[in-house]
């Protein structure tokens, strides 16, 4: 079930009544009706993925009770890898096991060796890439000791299967969001009031400026030979910012939902085109994601906390797993192997005094948008080959043709995106300037951003969200 | 709580609001102007001109017949109403809009293409949205009904809630209905009365093989179309418009055909494989206009 579609606009009402006015103030049963409502919404896509998040919760469940029952530091370990190897094993498999065998058979075939091998035809259940990290990092933390497991089931399963976060994040760590589920909620007005100011800005990027741009950026990228320099550089750009509002619009749409149900998720993106180096772009763009990797890979690898070499080496491995992790195709390992490139001389110059001028940090922005873009042509790409050859006819090109010029529709199309684009960048950096994390505007500018989304929003064309293929 | 609702309900109505009455001022603006063919008509032409013929068809019936080259020869007065990228369905939709906005005329010749000789498809055209400003008129709704698969019934519910149809046909209604406002009489790729033409340009392959195709018409639609015609006294001729190396036989029937599916080979004359250019045009419409002279008189 997407956000943006008439089930949707059907099953949110019927849910918001019930838990408010049917169930006010029955914790429990509120925790009951958000698994039954998390389940239909997920079992939407397909009523089979239903058995493997309910597998998932229901080990993890049982694994984080084990965790805490025994000291013996041998169990405890093997209770945690049992839970590692099924999550990640889940994972691999629905996600990674084609993309295994194919790239097994395509290295060997280097060497004049062939196989037949057996691809299967498995369908990636919609957010597995998500819901698995959120189980592992509650036994990881169990297993730490920084949580105490839960021995309320529903609670845990509400936990697992919130549907706001459920297919595309914020990843939420137990420690926030689990204690959610225990305490009595009551409905609190401005919350609900930023919830909905927040998902109206979300649904304004998303149908907008995503689904608007990415008709260009289609359009651009399936025909890339045939581009010119600069249709390939509008291509790019537009692609940063679908990516960036195809994404965070979810994430905003998820946490207001989130807020009308009084719960509080955590932010996923901090305006981070505005970011004026590498460094402080991971800490502004898909936080949950980037702080996942920090707390459960980068730091038990030593962090920072260790000689140069090994804390580059750790580094290296954090990017290319976070790659890895968008998708099975060396594009996004790739991706990841170039912000891991692009991150390590930030990395190495920290420390260093940084009284920048207001001119040089526009252009440190500029630059570190500019290297993000460029990295986005091979998260975008459909292999490597094309990754290459549109970066390289982006410098050197002889073609004249400018897709978004070929026809009035496209030009129209263009122009909305530049326009919602230049009012997303602006709105943006006036809440930035004024130290906030996330827009939510006055009544005037709401309903001029409903009547943009309205009468400018992609509707004929809309897209599924980008990040539920991960 | 009570107050987060109210809030909620009273600004959403508002909203509401404020979206109806610019999607209502926007349609009144298509509606008034002469952007798309169907308000094109009303604004240009009275019931009670006298219209000698009219051409429904797709892109092939806009840019094949040159009205104005015919009138000029034969001393008639037509217009074209053929609209592009449409099919057998819409032409018929247009023909009901001529019709029953009273308008009167002799002969109705129908570009048919090839591919509704037997049947239409079941889905909505793809410029069906232009008659959204004529939405409450029985004949649209009908049309809207009996096509549209979409859950919500966007076009067929446009009359009373027009909200859905311009946020779905933003692109194809918003920029025309500002246009419309600033320039009523501006029109949308079709001279003052309804052609358009391709550039002499070169899109076609010289080395195609001539292809000969044996069809019969029996769409049921075209019958429907033939109806209406005999109740208001109008007679139906149906045109086959040029080919590129394509010859259609017909078989008998009982309509007025006029098939120049094959009258050329001369690539110079096409645009492409289906459409002539402004030279080929010139060349159609002559030996058009010797055979409809016939039908006249």
């Amino acid at each position: 079930m997407l956000f943006n579609s008439i089930e949707f606009l059907i099953f949110f009402p019927l849910v918001f009544i019930i838990y408010w006015f049917v169930l006010k103030n029955k914790t429990k049963q509120q925790n009951l009706l958000i698994v039954i409502a998390s389940y239909i919404f997920y079992g939407w896509w397909d009523w089979r993925f239903l058995f493997l998040i309910f597998f998932s919760t229901v080990v993890d469940f049982i694994i984080g009770i084990q965790l805490n029952k025994t000291d013996k530091k041998t169990l405890r370990l093997q209770l945690l890898w049992t839970s590692i190897i099924i999550n990640i094993g889940l994972l691999g498999f629905f996600k990674y096991y084609n993309f295994f065998v194919d790239s097994f058979v395509e290295a060997f075939s280097f060497m004049n060796i062939t196989f037949s091998t057996y691809t299967l035809n498995i369908i990636l259940p919609v957010g597995i890439s998500f819901y698995t990290f959120q189980t592992l990092s509650y036994n990881l933390d169990i297993y730490k000791n920084k949580l105490k497991p839960t021995h309320d089931f529903i609670a845990f399963a509400a936990f697992v299967s919130f549907f706001p976060q459920l297919v595309a994040g914020p990843i939420e760590r137990a420690t926030h969001l689990l204690p959610q589920f225990y305490k009595q909620r009551k409905f609190n007005y401005q919350q609900a009031i930023s919830g909905v100011q927040l998902m109206i800005w979300g649904f304004f990027k998303k149908i907008v400026i995503a689904d608007n741009t990415s008709i260009i950026v289609d359009g651009i990228f399936n025909n890339y030979e045939s581009q010119s320099s600069i249709s390939l550089a509008i291509g790019a750009v537009l692609f940063a910012f679908q990516i960036y509002c195809d994404f965070s619009g979810y994430s905003d749409i998820a946490i207001g939902l989130a807020r009308l149900f009084n719960f509080d998720l955590m932010t996923n993106f901090r305006f981070p085109y505005l970011s004026k180096d590498i460094s402080e772009f991971w800490k502004r763009w898909h936080i949950s994601l980037s702080t996942w990797f920090k707390d459960y890979v980068y730091i038990p690898l030593g962090g920072s906390k260790v000689s140069k070499t090994i804390a580059l080496r750790n580094i290296f491995i954090v990017f290319v797993i976070s790659g890895f992790w968008h998708g099975a195709n060396w594009t996004y390992i790739i991706w990841g192997v170039i912000h891991a490139l692009l991150y390590i001389p930030v990395f190495l110059s920290k420390g260093k005094p940084n009284n920048n001028s207001k001119i040089k940090n526009i252009l440190k922005t500029l630059f570190t948008f500019l290297i993000v873009t460029i990295a986005w042509v091979f998260f975008r790409a459909k292999n490597i080959h094309e990754a290459i050859n549109y970066t390289s006819l982006l410098f050197n090109n002889n073609n004249k043709n400018i897709y978004f010029l070929n026809t009035k529709k496209h030009l129209i199309i263009t122009l909305i995106s530049v326009v919602a684009i230049l009012l997303l960048l602006t709105t943006e950096i006036y809440y930035n300037k004024k130290g906030k994390s996330e827009i939510l505007l006055n009544k005037k500018m709401l309903f001029l951003i409903i009547l943009i989304t309205v009468f400018l929003g992609a509707f004929k064309n809309h897209n599924s969200f980008i990040y539920f293929q991960f | 709580m009570k107050k987060f609702l109210r809030k909620i309900i009273f600004y959403s109505v508002i909203c509401l609001l404020l979206l109806e009455a610019i999607s209502f001022t926007s349609l009144y603006f298509l509606k008034n102007a002469s952007f798309y063919k169907p308000s094109y008509l009303l604004n240009n032409y009275k019931p009670n001109d006298e219209i000698d013929y009219i051409i429904l068809g797709s892109s092939r019936g806009l840019t094949t017949l040159n009205t104005n080259s015919i009138d000029k020869n034969l001393n008639t007065k037509g217009i074209n109403l053929s609209m592009d990228d449409t099919d057998l369905k819409t032409h018929l939709l247009m023909f009901k809009h001529f019709v029953n906005n009273g308008y009167k005329t002799k002969h109705c010749i129908l570009t048919l293409d090839k591919q509704n000789f037997k049947q239409t498809s079941k889905t909505l055209g793809n410029n069906d949205y232009r008659f959204i400003p004529f939405s409450n008129s029985y004949y649209v709704k009908e049309h809207y009904k009996s096509y549209e698969t979409n859950r919500l019934k966007l076009l067929y519910n446009s009359f009373w809630n027009p909200i859905l149809a311009l946020s779905y046909f933003n692109l194809e209604l918003l920029p025309p209905s500002i246009i419309s406002l600033l320039k009523p009489k501006f029109r949308n790729r079709f001279d003052t009365t309804g052609n358009y033409t391709y550039p002499n340009s070169k899109k076609i392959s010289i080395h195609k093989k001539i292809n000969t195709l044996n069809k019969t018409i029996t769409n049921p639609l075209i019958n429907e179309l033939n109806n209406i015609c005999i109740e208001h006294n109008i007679k139906l001729h149906i045109y086959i418009a040029p080919y590129y190396k394509k010859n259609i036989n017909l078989y008998k029937s009982n309509y007025s055909i006029i098939n120049h599916s094959n009258i050329t080979k001369n690539h110079l004359y096409f645009y492409d494989n289906i459409h002539v250019n402004k030279n080929g045009r010139e060349f159609v419409t002559e030996a058009f206009t010797k055979e409809f002279k016939k039908q006249l008189y």
